[in-house]
């Protein structure tokens, strides 16, 4: 049979861009020296025979660290937070398929895995230290292919796990509730909370009671960013829509967004349709953001308490992130934070003693840090960077917190905050360019009596877009430079005036 | 000239010290460098320029006391302040207070040590150490880098920065600490961080600690002294080269009006009468305007980089120190032990991987056990600036294929074992085809400039004439000419190319991937939940001691397979995304059919309900398992009203097992479990014994039956009214 000419040649196309080479996984951002004088990477060393790629970390009331690996184990991790670690590690329980949530349960004492294929209680039944006895405590999704994870969060306030649930082979969604998060209340049932993810790493409290979600960059994800799972809400990949007739709580399938679009037309469209409340812009903020938690070690890791710390797999590096809620959504700012590290980051946790404990693995996707088998701990040195902590929009522009006094002049000249705006491509293709871009002009720059804070008016805040701060033109009032001088803030809502 | 020279030697040195002249290793090794640069080098090494200022020489500094007091032992401080090179021949600390009568220089110097007792806030603490950790450190300290310095065990290698006495200067903590993080006290980098994690750290300080006698925590302290001790400390101009204070501007003439035979009344050093004659032939010639490679060579001197490495003719590994320059893999040759060669460093490297080098980040050869060390920020950058700027190669000629995939696949061939196999020595994402183990490949790009690995790539020994890296271009023809037409530019290019991808890059034919086999250890069984062939992702995989193993299915809550002998490969679920099964280690799997292994059957005749492969049958909710002290599994399911405990234990004289189900009250009737189905059965005469492929025997209760429908014949069990029912599966081992 003869191929006509156009087909051939579509066909010639995609074979091309399937093979085409990985793109190069982009610049460090050249902070990792600096970087080192106030967060030490300090290298844990796995004693053999163990080998440990950490998908989720819990501690337990006497202070242990369970890590629970990909290839299935959970380890005890003891000394974790020593100044000069050498922990042992024990082997408490073993056997899971891709381990990427772990939870202790105060009330029954025991751990709660997150897995592939299921949420197991995990017990020790007669005290001898090892698990014995493992509970199905839900496996109501489909699993039908390796690409299916499960993430699994810590117990929310009401004692239910959050579950998201990858799609299948990362397009589709062939089997139950792929591309869904569901919510096991303590009586193991899961309930349907929110459709439309793609590719979810990392779920949990976002620090203010919300439940999020890291969501990767591609079809209908022009970038990778924090998501709020609002319950009856949708992620905004509507290939899921299959399942809401399993989902009764959920009503009828929200209306299929348009492709290409854009985020802020279609949410007036998809009345579920909830916005990305923080976009890591890719390559510059991460290629796949994965597990995050929120600093409550209560000033030992800094000057950044209450806010989140989000690895990302394929640059090894650690951000931050902040959220706050205005006009009932949720949006917020991320920040660079630390790069160097030695594998691509699956998760990471804060120990007791207030260190940021990361591990993940090296296999399977592409990667900066090539180690595997290794866990890392970020340790603050006591010494303070000038960083800008975080923004806060307000109705004429915005707020922004440094985590030391900034310099009265330069702090105070409108000229030191360079600011743009972006938004993506909302489309069924993958990932995005940066389009729309604008660029606001800062009028006033008024800076706080403790010189703590600065607040910005701006002429032309774009609703919907996000918008890059740098401050590398600002210096603190001791002549320091930013340890780092971009921020991303999603202005998804634009506070009203009061 | 040379009487000058001699002059002020003498003159420099006290009559009452030993001879010994301060220890600065790069000219002492080097003899070949040219009077007037080793005088610059000593100009910097003793800190002459940290006073006598105006010229662009960096003075190396000195410890920084802000916290001494916690780190060296007061008794040892005051006596080495009275008299540093009695104390510690070879020191660079010039003696300060020797022009002061014998009485008052006592006297000064228990002042300033009463001083600097009172900096830190810990308490000096001295000995015992750990006789293991001796030992361990002593390897160590052989190994790592210390001896390329200071001397080995049992030597005394002139030139060498002194250990002298060192058990009476420090305390186990204080030495470990500063082992640790030596740029922290001493930002000169003189002395460089050989990333001693903490307890190598200990493990050395314990070594160079091994004669120390304990002695209680304790702080001479004469409050009287200290205002005094301070005044003096200002006075000597010790602030000039340590901290805590403020270095004087003016404290000494500019270098720039010093004259050649000149004597120092403030700083007194043993001088040799060669360090004499250098110094005097540095400031015979105040204007310097050294080309870049004379700064090269001074700031290699400086740091001593010389004692690992040769640049051109100059510097490496003397002798003396050879043998302490050691790998793990010998089969490659001397470049596997001895650090690489400067030479033309600068045309060879990329300048951000060579930072990390420096910056001590940067680690390409995990075989030589010397360490790279770390010489801090501030003490390399002019050298990196410097060596890109003096080191050149023109710019290699070749044609580049642009379609860089075509290149890219060429590259990848030319690699791979069937060309080039440059995979025979070099390590592919750390595996490799044989145990060579040289520089990783898929670094190479970000390590290397383009243009150097053409050069290089089309003559390795001119690079390094003792390399066993071979040319596979040999007089500019290729050995496989029918690669991108034999065009050696050509194929080196698509080499590079492919390289590029780093990591990324497809594994080159020839490397061969290690199998992770795992399987039961200590008596005890092992279990993953994974994918199995025939039961889809929510497989049970067990393996007993006594070499039989099963995978069970928690989707389908039935027995999928069995199996004598070892437990799995893993490299299909525990490799790469792990998107493949477990592999069975074992030599015949039996697998039994997908679908319910429950039924309610209406007669005995009544066809098996067919589910797919992974498919989840209606009414069966799978409960976990419990496993028992050998770790072995009593999966827990419901189905028909029915809570269900399956039980699966080996029998120690094995390979077989005895699986026994268990209800919590009589099964309804016409409920069936189907034991196998296959194409061949055969009912043994025996009631209750069947065979099955693979030597595969069941024994089961006295009511099983053989059915047979077409080709296929299944194997039920009527469970009606029984509380439990127990299979024994056993393979023939003959």
């Amino acid at each position: 049979m003869r191929t006509s000419t156009p087909v051939r040649a579509a066909l010639c196309l995609a074979s091309l861009s399937c093979a085409a080479p990985a793109e190069p996984l982009g610049d460090e951002w050249g902070t990792a020296e600096r970087e080192a004088e106030f967060y030490e990477i300090v290298e844990i060393a796995v004693p053999e025979p163990h080998y440990i790629e950490a998908g989720c970390f819990e501690t337990l009331p006497d202070g242990r660290v369970a890590v629970g690996t990909r290839r299935g184990d959970i380890f005890l991790i003891d000394g974790i937070s020593d100044e000069h670690p050498r922990p042992t590690f024990h082997k408490y329980a073993a056997g899971f398929d891709e381990l990427l949530g772990l939870a202790y349960n105060r009330g029954d004492g025991a751990l709660y895995a997150t897995h592939a294929t299921e949420l197991t209680r995990v017990s020790d039944t007669d005290g001898d230290g090892r698990a014995d006895r493992y509970d199905t405590v839900n496996d109501s999704w489909g699993f039908a292919h390796y690409h299916e994870f499960a993430i699994g969060s810590k117990f929310d306030a009401e004692g239910n796990i959050w579950v998201t649930l990858g799609l299948s082979k990362s397009y589709h969604s062939y089997e139950l509730f792929r591309g869904w998060a569901l919510k096991i209340t303590p009586d193991g049932e899961a309930v349907p909370v929110c459709s439309g993810l793609r590719s979810p790493l990392g779920v949990g409290d976002n620090g203010h009671g919300a439940m999020i979600y890291a969501e990767s960059q591609g079809p209908w994800n022009g970038s990778c960013s924090l998501k709020h799972l609002k319950p009856g809400g949708f992620m905004g990949h509507p290939i899921s829509y299959n399942w809401y007739e399993f989902a009764p709580n959920m009503g009828p399938a929200p209306v299929e967004p348009n492709t290409p679009s854009r985020l802020e037309v279609e949410r007036a469209r998809v009345k579920e349709l909830v916005p990305y409340s923080v976009v890591f812009p890719f390559r510059r903020m991460g290629r796949s953001i994965s597990g995050f938690t929120v600093d409550r070690s209560g000033g030992k890791f800094g000057p950044f308490a209450g806010q989140i710390f989000i690895g990302d797999y394929t640059l090894s590096i650690v951000m931050r992130a902040t959220m706050e809620e205005v006009n009932g959504v949720w949006q917020g700012a991320c920040y660079p934070f630390r790069e160097g590290l030695s594998t691509g980051i699956l998760n990471c946790h804060f120990t007791p003693g207030g260190q940021l404990l990361t591990g993940g693995t090296n296999r399977g996707w592409p990667v900066r840090g090539a180690k595997s088998n290794v866990l890392e701990r970020l340790d603050w040195t006591g010494v303070t960077p000038f960083e800008l902590k975080e923004i806060n929009a307000r109705p004429d522009g915005f707020a922004l917190t440094f985590t030391k006094p900034v310099d009265p002049r330069l702090g105070a000249d409108p000229a030191s905050y360079k600011l743009e705006t972006f938004t993506h491509i909302y489309q069924s293709g993958y990932g995005s360019p940066e389009v729309d871009g604008t660029t606001p002009a800062v009028k006033s720059a008024e800076v706080s009596g403790d010189g703590l804070q600065v607040k910005l008016g701006v002429d032309g805040l774009v609703q919907g877009h996000v918008h890059s701060f740098d401050v590398g033109a600002l210096r603190s009032a001791s002549g320091e430079e930013p340890l780092h001088r971009d921020a991303y803030y999603t202005l998804n809502e634009i506070p009203r005036g009061e | 000239m040379r009487s000058t020279a001699a002059a002020l030697a003498l003159l420099a040195v006290p009559a009452t010290l030993p001879a010994a002249p301060p220890a600065v290793p790069g000219p002492h090794n080097h003899p070949e460098m040219a009077a007037g640069l080793a005088g610059e080098v000593l100009l910097t090494e003793l800190n002459c320029v940290a006073c006598h200022r105006g010229g662009d020489l960096p003075a190396k500094g000195a410890p920084d006391l802000s916290a001494v007091a916690t780190r060296v032992s007061p008794a040892y401080l005051e006596e080495f302040i009275a008299a540093p090179h009695a104390t510690k021949p070879g020191t660079t600390m010039p003696d300060v207070l020797g022009g002061l009568p014998e009485g008052e220089r006592t006297a000064a110097a228990r002042a300033i040590a009463d001083y600097l007792g009172t900096l830190g806030d810990g308490l000096f603490t001295a000995g015992p150490v750990d006789r293991e950790a001796v030992g361990r450190g002593e390897k160590l300290f052989h190994q790592v880098g210390c001896a390329a310095c200071h001397s080995p065990e049992g030597t005394a290698i002139r030139g060498s920065p002194p250990l002298h006495r060192i058990e009476d200067k420090y305390g186990l903590a204080g030495l470990t600490a500063f082992l640790e993080d030596p740029l922290a006290v001493r930002p000169g980098g003189r002395m460089p961080d050989l990333h001693l994690d903490h307890f190598e750290a200990a493990d050395i300080a314990s070594y160079l600690l091994r004669d120390q006698k304990p002695t209680p925590p304790r702080r001479v302290r004469r409050p009287e002294n200290v205002a005094r001790g301070k005044a003096l400390f200002r006075e000597f101009g010790c602030a000039q080269c340590h901290a805590p204070g403020t270095a004087v501007e003016t404290f000494a003439p500019p270098l720039a009006g010093l004259a050649p035979g000149a004597t120092c009344g403030s700083a007194r050093y043993p001088l040799s009468e060669t360090q004499g004659a250098q110094i005097a032939a540095a400031l015979a010639t105040p204007d310097r305007d050294p080309s870049p490679e004379v700064e090269i060579q001074l700031a290699l001197t400086r740091l001593n980089c010389i004692a690992c490495h040769r640049r051109d003719s100059y510097g490496g590994v003397p002798p003396g120190r050879d043998p302490f320059f050691t790998t793990s893999n010998l089969n490659l040759g001397e470049q596997a032990r001895i650090p690489p060669p400067l030479t033309g460093v600068g045309a060879k490297l990329d300048p951000k991987w060579l930072r990390k080098v420096a910056l001590g980040d940067g680690r390409a050869r995990p075989y030589m056990h010397t360490r790279m060390p770390a010489f801090g920020a501030a003490n390399v950058g002019r050298l990196l600036e410097l060596l890109p700027e003096a080191d050149s190669l023109p710019p290699a000629a070749f044609e580049r294929t642009a379609d860089e995939r075509a290149a890219q696949a060429a590259g990848h061939q030319l690699v791979g074992n069937k060309n080039l196999s440059c995979v025979a020595c070099h390590t592919f994402k750390g595996e490799s085809a044989t145990t060579l183990d040289a520089v990783e490949l898929t670094t190479m790009a970000a390590r290397l400039r383009e243009d150097w690995f053409h050069h290089f790539m089309r003559e390795p020994q001119r690079f390094h004439p003792s390399t066993i890296m071979p040319s596979f271009w040999p007089a500019g023809k290729a050995v496989r000419p029918e690669l991108l037409d034999g065009d050696p530019g050509r194929q080196i290019d698509a080499i590079w190319q492919y390289l590029k991808r780093g990591r990324e890059a497809p594994t080159p034919a020839g490397i061969k991937r290690e199998p992770i086999e795992y399987g039961p250890a200590g008596g005890e069984a092992v279990m993953l939940r994974r994918q199995y062939r025939g039961i889809g992702k929510r497989g049970i995989g067990v393996g007993y001691p006594s070499g039989i193993n099963i995978a069970f299915d928690a989707g389908q809550l039935r027995l999928g397979s069995v199996w004598a002998g070892g437990f799995g490969e893993m490299s299909g679920v525990w490799r790469g995304q792990g998107s493949g099964s477990v592999h069975e280690r074992g030599r015949g799997v039996v697998r039994f059919p997908a679908g319910p292994a429950l039924a309610t059957l209406a007669d005995r005749a009544a066809a098996w309900p067919e589910l797919a492969e992974s498919k989840r049958p209606e009414g069966f909710q799978f409960q976990g398992y419990t496993l028992d002290r050998q770790q072995r599994p009593t999966f827990r399911y419901t189905f028909a009203g029915l809570a269900i405990a399956d039980r699966f234990v080996d029998d120690p004289e094995g390979p077989s097992l005895t699986r026994t189900l268990t209800f919590d009250k009589p099964a309804p009737a016409g409920l069936y479990l189907r034991l196998a189905a296959a194409e061949d059965p055969e009912a043994t005469a025996e009631a209750g014994t069947f065979q099955l492929p693979h030597n595969l025997s069941l024994k089961t209760p006295a009511a099983a039956f053989l059915r047979r429908s077409g080709d296929t014949g299944e194997i039920l069990l009527p469970l009606g009214g029984e509380t439990s029912a127990t299979i024994v599966y056993a393979f023939d081992s003959k």
